[in-house]
Parts: structure tokens; sequence; C-alpha cells
């Protein structure tokens, strides 16, 4: 049968990259750890370039730029933390970018591997956000003050706390970091493997027979699919981001 | 001991060091960079700019009202101006007006001096044909007379004189 001829990869090899220096020690520099770098530089390079310009009407770059920027003050920021989160907007800027690139990855051509569909990449992420949202919130509020605002809800009759305390602390200290990076990390590597897998099939079914170019199915879903990944990369970046400010402003004082 | 960790995992879920290290001084670098020196220029760029537009809309909006004030007073001026050049009109009209009477009264009574004038002059001039006749008439009167007592004629020859007297009066 002409598709038993298809061989998808292993999985560890297309998630697991060979060093390429400092092989064998924890430092171990990979493809990973150049798409994170790169990206960071990329996000840098953008915004040095946006604030060098300094036009009144801002083009291209500047224009990008400030857009982001402005759609993260007010539909991020603004709407989630308040005025008192502005503070928060070039860390959070910061943030996004650099997710929203190593999404983008997935897509660009000769690349094609989104750094964030490594959980190295989203778990440390993860736990920066945490740690940020715990300091935060004991800076704000004192230690005392911010676990019990975090586990106890007001206006709950005592009985039920035994209920919910337990709950509240599964889910601010325990599920919110696990679900952040696992959410970032399973998209995209879900959107990977989606797109390797119908790049193999497409690949097979071109090179096995030029008849087989008649179901052009595989090839199209390809293309979809490559503008989907798109849309998830903003779309993940965006969720990541807004989640991290809704926490940020919970421990400000904000929530509950 | 750190470096003796095994760093590619074998596990495509599990994190390796390496990649973690690089992803976190990746984002400490970006963070640090960014807030420090990338992002500032930006966030100033863009207050300038919504200050610019706030101060333009401002300014925008002084002048508007500045401009719809001096339409008011231009409306006020202009109407103020129709009432006085209508009142000017008025002024000029009545004026036309009593010059105008008063040319006529004026004629009224220079024609009745004139008229006056010229019936005293005819008056004048008939009592002075009345004059003359009346002399003319004496003058007369002795001639007849006159001829009646010098050539001493019969009373029937007087008639006939009498009338070619009257008939030579008559051609006169």
């Amino acid at each position: 049968m002409i598709f038993a001829a298809i061989n998808f990869p292993p999985i560890a090899e297309l998630l697991n990259w060979k060093p390429i220096a400092f092989g064998g020690t924890a430092l171990m520099f990979n493809k990973i750890a150049v798409l994170t770098l790169l990206s960071a530089a990329i996000t840098l390079v953008l915004f040095f370039i946006a604030g060098r310009r300094q036009n009144l009407v801002p083009r291209g770059i500047q224009n990008i730029m400030e857009s982001a920027v402005d759609f993260i003050t007010n539909s991020v920021v603004i709407d989630v933390m308040g005025q008192e989160g502005l503070a928060w907007v070039p860390w959070l800027t910061g943030l996004f970018f650099f997710i929203l690139f190593n999404n983008l990855f997935e897509v660009i051509p000769f690349i094609q591997m989104p750094a964030t569909a490594r959980t190295s990449v989203t778990i440390p992420l993860a736990l920066i956000v945490y740690v940020t949202f715990i300091v935060v919130g004991i800076k704000k509020q004192g230690f005392g003050g911010y676990f019990k605002s975090a586990l106890v809800p007001s206006g709950v009759p005592v009985a039920l706390l035994i209920l919910l305390v337990p709950i509240e602390l599964l889910s601010t200290f325990i599920v919110r970091p696990f679900a952040l990076a696992v959410r970032l990390f399973g998209n995209m590597l879900a959107g990977h493997l989606l797109l390797v897998t119908f790049a193999v099939i497409s690949e097979a079914l071109f090179v096995r027979s030029i008849g087989l170019i008649v179901l052009p199915l595989p090839a199209a879903t390809l293309v979809v699919l490559t503008g989907y990944e798109i849309f998830v990369g903003f779309l993940q970046a965006f969720i990541f981001t807004i989640l991290t400010a809704v926490y940020l402003g919970e421990s400000s004082g904000g929530g509950h | 001991m750190l470096f003796g960790v095994v760093t590619q995992s074998p596990n495509p879920i599990l994190p390796s060091t390496g990649e973690i290290i690089w992803s976190v001084i990746s984002f400490v670098i970006l963070l640090a960079v960014l807030v420090k020196f990338a992002f500032p220029p930006v966030a100033s760029m863009m207050a300038k700019r919504s200050d610019k537009i706030r101060d333009d809309l401002e300014a925008a909006e002084t002048a508007r009202r500045d401009a719809e004030r001096i339409a008011e007073e231009r409306r006020a001026e202009l109407s103020r101006a129709r009432e006085e050049g209508q009142r000017i009109i008025e002024d000029a009209r009545a004026t036309g007006e009593a010059l105008r009477q008063e040319a006529v009264a004026e004629a009224q009574r220079e024609a009745q001096l004139v008229r006056e004038q010229a019936q005293l002059q005819v008056a004048a001039e008939r009592s002075r044909l009345v004059l003359e006749l009346r002399g003319e008439l004496a003058g007369m009167a002795i001639e007849l007379s006159t001829r009646i007592l010098a050539h001493e004629l019969a009373a029937s020859e007087v008639d006939p004189l009498v009338e070619s007297f009257l008939a030579e009066a008559d051609s006169e």
C-alpha cells in the first residue's frame, strides 16, 4: 500500500535539538537557545528602531511597535489592572513579544520550530510570572494580608472556608503556574506537530507519485494550518500576557 | 554536580537544563534592556504625541470658540449697522418730505405773489386806460362843443356831426 511508505519522524527528533556548543554541560547551547536569544534580540532591535525614529506621525516599524504598546496598554493593562498597573506595561510588553516571536518561529521557513513548544521555555516563564506575582502581592499587601486575600474569599461563611481555602490554595499557587506553562507549551507543540504531520503527508504524496497531486488536500490544509498557527501564535502570546496581568492585578490588591 | 547533569533530555516533554538557562538568560536580558533603554524612548514619544494631540485639540477648541465669538460680534455689528442704515433712510425720507413740502409751499407763495402782482398791474393799467380814455373823451367833448359853437350848425345838422364824431371815436 502506498501510504505505508510514509515514515513519520520520531517525536524526539522534532523537539530535542542537538547541541551547537557546550554540549554535555548545563549550558548546552542548541537551536532553542538560539531562538530564545533571537526573539529577545528581535524585540530589542525593533524597539530601538521604533525609539530612534521619533516621528510625530509614526510609520513602518515605529507604527507597528507603538500600536503593540498601545494595545498592551489599553487592552491588557488598563482593562485588567486599571491605571495603577501602567508601571507594568514595559514588563508585559517584553513578555508578550518574547512569547510572540518564540511562537512565530514555528512558521518561519528554515526555522520552523516554536521555542515555546519546549517546556524548557514555558516553565521558566511561568515560574518567573509566579514568583513575580507572589512577590508583588507580599510587597503590596504584606505577607499575611496577601495570603489572606489570596486564600480566603471575602463574604463566605466560615464553614465553607474548610472547603474553599484548599481549593484556592490549589488554584492560585499550584494550578496557575502549571496551567500557564502547559497551555502555551501544549498549544505550540500541537501546532508544530500538526504542521509537521501535514508537511510529511504532502511531501510523501508528492514524492511517491505525481498522480497523487490530484489529492491536494494535505498541501492545502498545510497552507491553511500555517495561517492558523500564526493566529495561534498571537493568541497564545496574548493569553499568557493577559493572564499575567490578571495575576499581577490581583496581587496588587485589585482582585477579590 | 551542575555540569554533570544530562542536558539533552530523552523525553520530548521534559525540559532540558541548557534550554532553561538560555531561555531565562534571554528573557532577563530582554526585560532588563527593554525596561531600561529600549522602551522609554517609545513610551515618551507616545506620551509626547498624546500631549500634542490634546494640546492641539484644546487649541482648536479655543480657536473655534474665538471664531464663534467673533462671528457673533460680526452678526451683532451687522444688525446694528442695518438698523442704523434704516434709521438714516427714514431720516432722509422725512427730511426729503419736509423739503418737498417747503418747496411746494414756497412755490405756491411765489405763484400767489406773481398772481397778485399781475392783478395789480392789470388794475393799474386799466385805471390808466380809463383815465386816458376819460381825458381823450373830455378832449373830444371839448373839441365837439368847440366845433358846434364855431360853425353854428343847425340843430338838424348837429346829429350827423355827433354821429360822425362818435364814428371817429369808435374807429380810434
